[in-house]
């Protein structure tokens, strides 16, 4: 709770002109005793430029991909943005609590509701809701994902995990996890959940149902994503991120962000691993070598995508989303 | 006398001694006198004859039939026991008139009888029998049958005034000690806060309490530290693993059923995802669902408000799983013992009232007509068995489409061999002569050799063979042969031997035409009866099928058939040899389902190396094809093994006598007469399921049923302690008023299970010690008024999972499939596997319940099997070395038995304890050594003068293929410690073990010894696997096990 608190004092006092293309003379990095001591690799914040700056109303705390269009959920609501304006071109209403991220999957964006408990599924193109699922909605970061068939979804605080069928709009499966887990992922054709009161990583294999594999990382894993061949984990105790290789179930590097008690987000796109982490909002991880190779200090950090060959950054407390362009990051290099 | 011993003399004598003790001093006017000792004896000796049989025109069961009387007159003069004709009979006084019939009471019993009718023959009100048919025949329930105790609406009981007034902290307490302080008794002092804790938590979690709990909660002196111990306790998840399994019990829950027994030769084919059901129970538990959800989830789950149906559809489980039955024999009767299963369990199982008993007859005590039998019956008889997909419809609808185009081409491939054997066999029919004179060249005077008459005549060799054999096989089927094999015996010339052939091949080919005839003709008829019928496929799944006509469409049909004698004729030739019995059942004894082959029938290779290469490569091509496909196929889904509403719901007649085939009226589909206000509604909507939960969780008495269950589940006995038993022949309560304050606030504070479970465990008479007292154990040796807590010995489920959880190697991963049970397996016992047809040998040994049947408690038995297990079980062998493993940091042996100590008993040792331990360990080793070493001798001697070396002295670990390698002692030199360890002993031999006789061997072979391996006859052969039996048997070890064996491990204070 008190991490919570400290984290978004931190990102009340942002600038909201730091990333805004505006010159301003760089700030020396606060946090010059956390994050990777490898020379080169912290970069402050102010140094990097983004290519546009999205207010969004009450902030987003998820974001989401379609062929066309970036979707952020908003406290009340969900925002359709045009990549093109880099505006929030509509606001589509008829959620009551967003939460849990979202999911963009079978044509469709899956919103948990967690004052409702339903499931809502938008069209995108319409913006409007074509079901509304009663399956509940938990408090997990990342709540939902999508395989090849069904949506799954964390749908309350015991932790059950319901799997959907999008054709049908029902739950067809509901399986009972380790209390508290709370982030999930699919990729390498199963579910990964991150379970942070075990320290584990769980395996569910769609295809039964059944948790096949309960893989121990580094402490407290709070997010999840996959990538590369690889599921990439972010340990929040130690701020470490665990590769885990799908093919063994091992974890096969474990590297080290230097940020302990790493509230924040994983993702992987554009060729690397992208962590979030409040006074660090952006780390990029090189899956080559297992190594961060940049890491920006500074104010911020949120929830962290890519999609239509940008990195998106949201900072909820601020209302603003970010759009980076991946190949300005890697040549904006320390001074 | 050991210790397990002597505790269960008491437990068996509570069901003797209760009844004794609190009828002690009640006068003969009141109720409790009555029911504790009158009608008992009425019950068990006389309402056999004397309620609705009316032998002699007599009944016995209410005032007025006694006064009534019978054709000798009225049976009880109140008041005056010498006119009573009833005392004179039991008295046995009239030579004409003695009963019960062929027996004599007790003389207490009859002693009891006279008080009562010199005390005026008082029959409660609320204790009439509660049957009685009117004039006409209908079954009518009586006013008064509608106030059974148990039947009657839940009343708001205040708890009784006490003397003492500081013992109870409870108002639980104070129903319990009014109860004593009128039979003059006192609650013994309370436990020690270390058996309670560790009762808490066997009782809530089936493990015993930690070390680092037991000293926590030691220190902890706030007023609310037990109940912080009962919260967390409740929280935990392993709550629902134990009282989930508690509640299977109930639930007859297993994972197969006869019918898993495929008759296809397919094998055990277990209910894949028994474990749904099972995790879903687990799950409710530490949901801590409200009991009507739990209830009606399991009745008609399927039929809830869609926003939580996913929610309950596993719960369906509680029907789906069975037990059902083949469909290959009268599938009327099959059906019906099939609902007879879901009436028994559900109703003693929710509402604690025999039903099943009216099966054949209305109940002989009860209220409950025949009719009210197959009123609920009809309620399963349209809820049929159906699975629900855990996964989209999509990967059902992808697997579906695979799996019918495998069965198609399965099928056409089928067809096509079936047609390629009739031609073969068809065609080589015309080459009867021709064999059967080659038959006489190897088997007649000739003699000649096989092979040189398959050469010469051209002839197949395995048909010849065939043929010699068919041919001197005697039968007395048909006449067919006669002429040949008399040929035969006299030998016959080459001519006749032609001559005969030929006739016989016309014989052949005669029959051959005339049942392709009749087949023809038999399709014509069968066609046109069957317009119209779409048999239904035959699938893997029960329940399928309601009549025979159903399961085999046609099969009742008068077809046309060949002369018997013909038919066998035919049958051996073409189809297949005839055994001596035609029984199939005996034909599957025999291990061939169907039989030898006839002469001329081929399958498989047989059939394919004779039709031909173009042929060959058309059905190695379909194989192949199969195969691929199969391989294709994803792995089958999960689904839950439920049940669903027939389309066309219907009611079933009442089956006279309990026969199906002699039916009479049919019974609309409505709850019990006697649980109804009224005349019962029939049930309008689908099968009536969903009314069926509603019903019976609006009766008072569902109530009483569950909460009583929960505090026998805690106290040993119930307060009722027949639980599945709330009528005429169960038990009355020892304690009405608590039973019926728990029910009604259990009903009416959100029926949550945890909150009982908190109530109950918070009360003083919860924390009791299991002290002894002489005076109280006097009045009531039972404790059925509960002054003192039971001391329990550990179930099953308890006694496995506290030896892993102290070794260090319990899995506390939950739910998912069930694992055999065996010493490898670590996960708890509740996911074991449980078989309706072969249940674990272990968990039968420590008195798991048959889950064929519902069963209401779990009785208590010391057998010598049971110490047989905890010494010589590799399961505790390996356990025992895994925690005397976890003690081994320990400085030095004092401190390592300390250790073993916590985690055995949560306790320190004493200094007596420590000492017999290094003392135990100190000389164990070298024991040994020198019992190795002269059975070394012994056996060297032995080899020398050629005598086999015997067992005995052997160990039984090393008889069962254990590595024995005693630790050496602590200070025990290397010499010592190499000494003790003989080099190769001239490779003593190991004594044969004796051979499993044929039927175990056949009960045993997929099932493996598993937890009984190192116990069981045939040593671990194909049972525990390499890896549970490597570790190497220490002397720490085996003192770690004489620990895990101790009656302080075992029983719970």
């Amino acid at each position: 709770m008190r991490t919570g608190i400290l984290f978004f004092l931190a990102l009340s006092i942002t600038a909201v002109g730091i990333l805004s293309g505006a010159e301003k003379p760089p700030k020396a990095a606060k946090t010059a005793k956390l994050g990777v001591k490898t020379p080169g690799v912290q970069i402050p914040l102010d140094l990097l430029k983004g290519e546009a700056e999205i207010p969004i109303e009450g902030g987003a705390s998820a974001l989401v991909f379609t062929r066309d269009a970036i979707f952020a959920s908003t406290p009340v609501a969900v925002a359709r943005i045009d990549p093109k304006t880099n505006k929030v071109s509509e606001t589509f209403q008829g959620f009551k609590k967003p939460c849990g991220g979202m999911e963009s999957a079978f044509d469709s964006i899956w919103v948990p509701d967690c004052e409702s408990q339903m499931l809502h599924r938008l069209d995108p193109k319409t913006g409007k809701i074509t079901a509304s699922i009663g399956a509940g909605a938990g408090k997990a970061h990342t709540a939902i994902a999508a395989s090849k068939d069904s949506v799954w979804a964390l749908t309350d605080d015991k932790t059950t995990l319901s799997r959907v069928d999008p054709k049908a709009n029902t739950v067809v499966a509901e399986v009972r996890l380790p209390a508290g887990c709370d982030s999930i992922a699919f990729g390498e054709g199963a579910l990964w959940v991150t379970c942070p009161k075990e320290s584990k990583v769980l395996r569910i294999d769609p295809k039964t149902n059944l948790v096949v594999e309960r893989i121990e990382v580094a402490s407290q894993p709070t997010s999840v994503d996959f990538g590369e061949g690889s599921v990439w984990v972010l340990c929040r105790l130690e701020g470490k991120v665990a590769r885990i290789d799908p093919k063994t179930n091992k974890v096969s590097a474990t590297i080290d962000l230097g940020i302990p008690d790493a509230e924040g987000r994983v993702a992987f796109g554009e060729g690397s691993v992208w962590v979030s982490a409040k006074q660090f909002p952006i780390s990029r991880i090189q899956p080559r070598t297992d190594s961060v190779v940049q890491q920006f200090a500074g104010d911020g950090g949120g929830e962290i995508r890519t999609g239509l060959g940008s990195v998106w950054l949201a900072n909820t407390k601020q209302g603003l989303v970010w759009r980076l362009d991946p190949k300005r990051i890697s040549a904006t290099l320390a001074e | 006398m050991s210790f397990a011993t002597r505790m269960s003399i008491p437990a068996a004598l509570t069901a003797l001694a209760a009844p004794a003790i609190l009828g002690q001093g009640l006068p003969a006017t009141s109720p409790e006198f009555f029911e504790s000792k009158i009608r008992p004896v009425l019950a068990n000796n006389c309402f056999g004859c004397h309620t609705n049989t009316e032998m002699g025109g007599l009944r016995l069961d209410s005032a007025e039939a006694l006064a009534k009387g019978g054709k000798r007159g009225a049976s009880v003069v109140a008041g005056d026991p010498e006119k009573s004709l009833l005392i004179q009979a039991v008295r046995h006084a009239d030579p004409g008139l003695k009963m019960p019939m062929g027996n004599k009471l007790k003389e207490a019993e009859i002693n009891d009888l006279t008080a009562w009718v010199k005390a005026g023959a008082v029959w409660p009100a609320a204790a009439v029998v509660a049957s009685a048919k009117s004039t006409d025949g209908k079954y009518v329930i009586r006013p008064e049958s509608r106030t059974f105790w148990s039947f009657v609406p839940l009343k708001e009981v205040q708890p009784p005034a006490v003397k003492d007034t500081k013992w109870a902290k409870t108002p639980i307490d104070r129903f319990i000690l009014a109860n004593l302080e009128k039979e003059g008794l006192k609650p013994v002092r309370p436990a020690s806060k270390r058996d309670l804790i560790r009762r808490a938590s066997l009782d809530l979690t089936g493990m015993p309490a930690t070390y680092d709990e037991i000293q926590a909660f030691e220190k902890d002196t706030s007023p609310g530290a037990f109940a912080k111990v009962v919260d967390r306790l409740l929280a935990s998840p392993h709550y629902g693993e134990r009282w989930g399994r508690s509640w299977l019990d109930v639930a007859r829950y297993g994972e197969d059923d006869y019918r898993s027994l495929d008759p296809m030769r397919r094998g055990h084919n277990p209910y894949p995802n028994a474990y749904l059901y099972r995790d879903w129970v687990i799950q409710a538990m530490n949901d801590d669902m409200p009991y009507s959800t739990f209830v009606k989830a399991q009745l008609a789950g399927d039929l809830m408000e869609p926003e939580v149906r996913h929610k309950m559809l596993p719960g369906t489980g509680f029907l789906g799983l069975g037990p059902w039955y083949y469909d290959n024999g009268a599938t009327e009767i099959t059906r019906a013992d099939e609902r007879h299963d879901r009436v028994d369990v559900v109703t003693r199982g929710f509402l604690g009232v025999t039903v099943a008993c009216a099966r054949c007859h209305d109940h002989k005590y009860d209220p409950v007509p025949a009719a009210d039998y197959y009123a609920i019956s009809g309620v399963f008889a349209n809820t049929i068995y159906d699975e629900y997909p855990m996964v989209p419809k999509s990967v059902v609808d992808d697997y579906t489409k695979v799996e019918d185009q495998i069965d198609l081409k399965q099928k056409m491939l089928g067809e096509i061999q079936q047609n390629q054997s009739n031609q073969l066999s068809q065609a080589l029919a015309f080459h009867t002569a021709n064999y059967m004179q080659g038959a006489w060249e190897v088997s007649g005077p000739q003699k000649k050799d096989l092979a040189q008459v398959v050469e010469a005549r051209k002839l197949d060799y395995e048909l010849l063979d065939r043929w010699i054999k068919y041919l001197e096989k005697p039968t007395d089927k048909y006449k067919n042969k006669e002429a040949w094999q008399a040929m035969l015996k006299k030998g016959g010339t080459a001519p006749e031997s032609k001559r005969l052939a030929e006739k016989f091949q016309d014989e052949v080919i005669a029959v051959m035409l005339k049942r392709n005839e009749l087949t023809a003709e038999n399709k014509v008829i069968s066609d046109k009866a069957m317009v119209g019928t779409k048999p239904k496929k035959r699938t893997n799944k029960p329940s399928n099928f309601v009549t025979n006509e159903d399961f085999c469409p046609g099969c009742n049909l008068r077809l046309k058939t060949l002369a018997e004698d013909q038919t066998a004729f035919w049958t051996e030739i073409f189809q297949r040899q005839l055994g001596e019995s035609e029984d199939p059942a005996a034909m599957m004894a025999m291990g061939n389902r169907f039989g030898n082959p006839g002469v001329l029938m081929f399958r498989g290779w047989g059939l394919e190396s004779r039709i031909g290469s173009e042929a060959q490569v058309q059905m190695a091509a379909m194989r192949k094809d199969i195969e691929e496909a199969r391989k294709k196929i994803e792995p089958f889904y999960p689904y839950v093994h439920g049940v669903k509403d027939a389309e066309e719901p219907m009611n079933i007649p009442v089956a006279l006598r309990g026969d199906p085939f002699n039916l009479g009226k049919e019974e609309p589909r409505h709850f019990l007469s006697v649980l109804s206000k009224s005349e019962p509604a029939a049930f309008s909507k689908g099968s009536g399921r969903l009314e069926l939960a509603e019903e019976i969780l609006a009766q008072p008495i569902t109530m009483r049923v569950i909460v009583n269950r929960v505090w026998k589940a805690h106290f040993g006995t119930g307060l009722v302690d027949t639980p599945s038993n709330f009528g005429m022949t169960g038990e009355r309560p020892t304690n009405p008023g608590l039973l019926e304050y728990l029910a009604r606030d259990f009903s009416t504070s959100g029926q949550s299970m945890k909150k009982l479970h908190r109530e109950i465990m918070l009360s003083a008479v919860y924390q009791l010690s299991t002290d002894n007292d002489a005076t109280a154990f006097a009045k009531d040796s039972g404790n059925r008024l509960y002054w003192r807590a039971e001391r329990k010995r550990m179930d099953a489920e308890q006694v496995r999972d506290s030896v892993l959880m102290v070794s260090g190697k319990l899995d506390e991963a939950l739910g998912g499939p069930s694992a055999e049970l065996s010493p490898s397996m670590t996960r708890r016992t509740v996911y074991g596997k449980v078989s309706r047809y072969k249940l674990d040998q272990y968990l039968q040994l420590f008195d798991f319940p048959s889950p064929n049947i519902s069963a209401e408690k779990r009785f208590v038995t010391t057998v010598p099997l049971q110490r047989l297990f905890l010494m010589n079980s590799d399961f505790m062998q390996i356990s025992a070395e895994e925690l005397a493993k976890r003690a081994q940091a320990g400085a030095n042996n004092r401190e390592r038995i300390q250790k073993v100590y916590h985690l055995a008993f949560g306790r320190d040792p004493s200094d007596q304890e420590v000492a017999l331990g290094i003392d135990y360990l100190s000389k164990e080793p070298l024991r040994e050594y020198e019992e190795r070493k002269k059975k070394a001798e012994a056996d060297a001697e032995a080899k020398k003068s050629k005598k086999k070396p015997g067992p005995p002295g052997m160990p039984p670990a090393a008889v069962s293929g254990v590595t024995e390698k005693p630790a050496p002692a602590e200070g025990a030199t290397e010499e010592v410690a190499k000494a003790a360890t003989p080099e190769k002993p001239a490779a003593p031999e190991m004594p044969e073990m004796p051979e499993m006789p044929p039927a175990a061997a056949a009960e045993m072979p997929e099932m493996g010894m598993g937890m009984m391996g190192g116990v069981m006859p045939g040593g671990r052969r194909g049972g525990a696997d390499a890896a549970d039996v490597k570790y190497e048997a220490t002397a720490w070890g085996r003192y770690a096990k004489i620990l895990l064996s101790s009656s302080e491990f075992l029983f719970i204070n």
